[in-house]
């Protein structure tokens, strides 16, 4: 009898040592690159704010502008296209972010929101205030993501144009 | 019969002591080793990091920072890599990909390598266009 | 007898001491005297990755881990690698760059654009008062004085402090001649603004050697040079020569006519940071940058030159024809020059026809 729970112990003591060291492999961190998921984002914004849209208008030919000119003038119908800025910018941005473009990555998913800066307050109607995004909304309920962001426009009319960036 | 017990039981605690031990000395060494995957990873990472950053802004391949020009990337395209390798080192590619396909290298070997890619611009010098492109760095294990 | 109960307390004892010490190293890692081969890596992967950021970003720091942790290091110019003195590891640095001394520094890039192309290189500097002698006081020789300057940075909100001053005969000249106030005399912007304050001044030969250390440095700019009795770096502009512990070396002061190129100060800074300094081989460092450097830019002036070529090739159109083929010829002159000056002189005149381009058009800045 007491051979035997001496075996139970020494059984209990092996269990014991196996839990400790997957305990102590958990520790070994993974190697997550934040420095480069930080560079991707921002990188992603500057340059879709920088590509052209296919037009020649002035008010919409970069993505930035169009984005800008659906904030200031939203009916705008920009160029040869028939469509307005906001939906111009939106179609350019979309293909973009779409996967099968492949240029973004499949292991993120993006959103991408410009909002005015302070008391500058556009709106299509009262009580109808002028927005832009596109992407995958789902990206703001991620608790870890990563953001990039830059001003467009001047004096008091400023848009700041916001990426966020999580893994999918 | 009893004392065969104890002996038995002698024989097997020590044993299990041992097997214990030496489990511990080999979790050390594992664990050491894969710290050491960790840290090789992370100069890897850091290399092509600063790749990134090199190439994307050096005055030879770009218009502006993050903004490629479409003839540069063509003429470098041409040119043999050891140019290239007095700028940034050795064992590393590039490739810039345009969204329409087009594609330009440098630098690629037929080799196992850990590859990051960034979203950039590529300026078109004779429409003037910019498009959206993609920038991938890989450096060669 | 031992029971099997005190057997699994001493196992269990030696398992929990074991996660203990293991603890305790992964959070005193850093001080673990058998680590200290790995802080000396972390620095100099720390150095090299601060050269790379300043080269990227052009914004001047401060790395003072150095002298914090007190480690030798040396850079090696052949493959542009750090080395510690007591290890074989390399650190590769993939830009330009020269070093001086081995403790709290403060890292700068020097630029030189010519708009289709710019060479930029790191410079690390300790605390150095750089002291200017101008026997050949001229108004080039203050330009010299003042291209010279301009590549350091203004160290006023750096830990590190670059200065300069003037060296008259016996007198260390700063207080009225520097520029600045307090503790910011002396500092690179107010010691340029205050430059015209010396042009009546007829400096002799300096002989404030005792008022001087280690960290400071003498520039001596006189036609009549003499090896033997001159300290420190001595420029002779109008015979193209300079001085530095007992070597001679040549000056390019731009072509008879033409106004004098900024790369003037590519033969004179790399002596200015290795300056009398040994190398592990007891070499000169000064004699070592000087090569080193000249080697880089004129690597890489004529390969940027063979590209910039070929891209005209490719981008030419006819109404820009007129324009990109003086600058295709410039360009391929450089490829093909064997003398650095000439390059040199190209460069400045590619510079002027790459204004042209883009005044017209035809290319972007």
């Amino acid at each position: 009898m007491k051979g035997q729970s001496g075996f139970v112990m020494i059984f209990l003591l092996v269990i014991l040592v196996m839990f400790i060291f997957v305990f102590m492999l958990s520790f070994v961190g993974t190697v997550r690159n934040t420095e480069y998921t930080q560079f991707y984002t921002t990188n992603l914004l500057i340059s879709i704010m920088r590509a052209d849209t296919g037009e020649t208008d002035p008010s919409c030919r970069y993505v930035a502008d169009a984005i800008y000119c659906s904030f200031i003038s939203p009916s705008y119908i920009c160029g040869t296209t028939g469509v307005t800025c906001g939906e111009i910018a939106r179609n350019t941005i979309d293909n973009y972010l779409d996967y099968d473009t492949s240029i973004v990555k499949k292991s993120f998913k993006h959103y991408l929101i410009a909002e005015p800066e302070g008391s500058w307050n556009p709106v299509y109607s009262i009580g109808n205030p002028i927005t832009f995004s596109a992407g995958d909304i789902s990206v703001m309920d991620e608790r870890r993501k990563t953001a990039a962001n830059e001003f467009v426009g001047s004096g008091l009319q400023i848009l700041n144009l916001r990426l966020f960036v999580a893994e999918s | 019969m009893k004392g065969q017990a104890a002996i038995m039981e002698k024989i097997f605690t020590v044993f299990f002591m041992v097997i214990v031990l030496i489990a511990l000395i080999i979790f050390l060494g594992v664990w050491n080793v894969l710290q050491i995957n960790v840290e090789g990873q992370e100069v890897v990472n850091e290399r092509a990091m600063s790749l990134m950053k090199l190439i994307s802004t050096h005055p030879l391949l770009v218009k502006e920072a993050s903004m490629f020009d479409d003839s540069k990337l063509e003429v470098a395209e041409g040119m043999p890599c050891e140019g290239f390798e007095k700028l940034f080192g050795k064992r590393w590619y590039a490739e810039i990909s345009d969204i329409d396909g087009t594609k330009w290298s440098m630098c690629i070997l037929n080799e196992k390598n850990a590859s990051y890619d960034i979203p950039v611009n590529i300026y078109h010098k004779d429409t003037e266009k910019v498009t959206i492109g993609k920038l991938k760095v890989g450096i060669y294990l | 007898m031992i029971s099997i109960l005190q057997v699994f307390k001493i196992i269990f004892s030696l398992i929990a001491s074991f996660l203990i010490l293991i603890m305790l190293m992964q959070y005193l890692g850093a001080y673990d005297l058998g680590q200290t081969g790995n802080i000396n890596a972390k620095i100099m992967n720390n150095f090299a990755g601060t050269v790379t950021d300043v080269y990227l970003t052009g914004n001047p720091a401060d790395f003072g881990e150095f002298e914090e942790k007190k480690i030798n290091y040396f850079f090696h110019t052949e493959d542009e690698t750090l080395r510690l003195k007591s290890s074989a590891s390399k650190y590769y640095v993939y830009a330009p760059f020269l070093v001086s001394s081995e403790e709290q520094v403060i890292l700068h890039r020097v630029d030189y654009d010519y708009g289709w192309w710019k060479f930029s290189f790191v410079e690390a500097l300790p605390e150095t008062t750089f002291v200017f002698t101008l026997e050949d006081n001229s108004a080039e020789s203050r330009e010299l004085v003042r291209d010279i300057v301009n590549s350091f940075p203004h160290t006023l909100y750096f830990d590190t402090p670059i200065l300069f001053g003037f060296c008259d005969g016996y007198d260390l000249l700063d207080a009225d001649f520097c520029g600045g106030s307090g503790d910011n005399r002396c500092h690179r912007d107010y010691f340029l603004n205050n430059l015209s304050v010396v042009g009546g001044v007829s400096f002799s030969k300096c002989s404030a050697q005792n008022k001087m250390g280690t960290r400071h440095r003498l520039i001596t700019i006189s036609n009549n040079c003499n090896p033997t009795y001159n300290t420190g770096l001595c420029i002779d502009r109008l015979a193209q020569k300079m001085y530095l512990a007992g070597n001679t070396y040549d000056y390019y002061n731009g072509a008879a006519g033409v106004s004098m190129p900024k790369a003037r100060t590519l033969d004179i800074l790399p002596l200015l940071i290795g300056w009398e300094d040994e190398t592990l081989l007891n070499e000169n460092l000064g004699d070592d940058y000087y090569k080193y450097l000249d080697e880089k830019f004129v690597e890489q002036a004529q390969f940027a030159a063979q590209l910039g070529s070929e891209r005209i090739d490719i981008i030419t159109t006819s109404g820009c024809n007129t324009f990109f083929s003086p600058m295709e010829i410039i360009l391929d002159s450089i490829s093909t020059a064997s003398d650095r000056y000439d390059i040199i002189s190209y460069l400045e005149q590619s510079k002027n026809q790459h204004k042209t381009l883009v005044l017209n058009g035809c290319d972007y800045q």
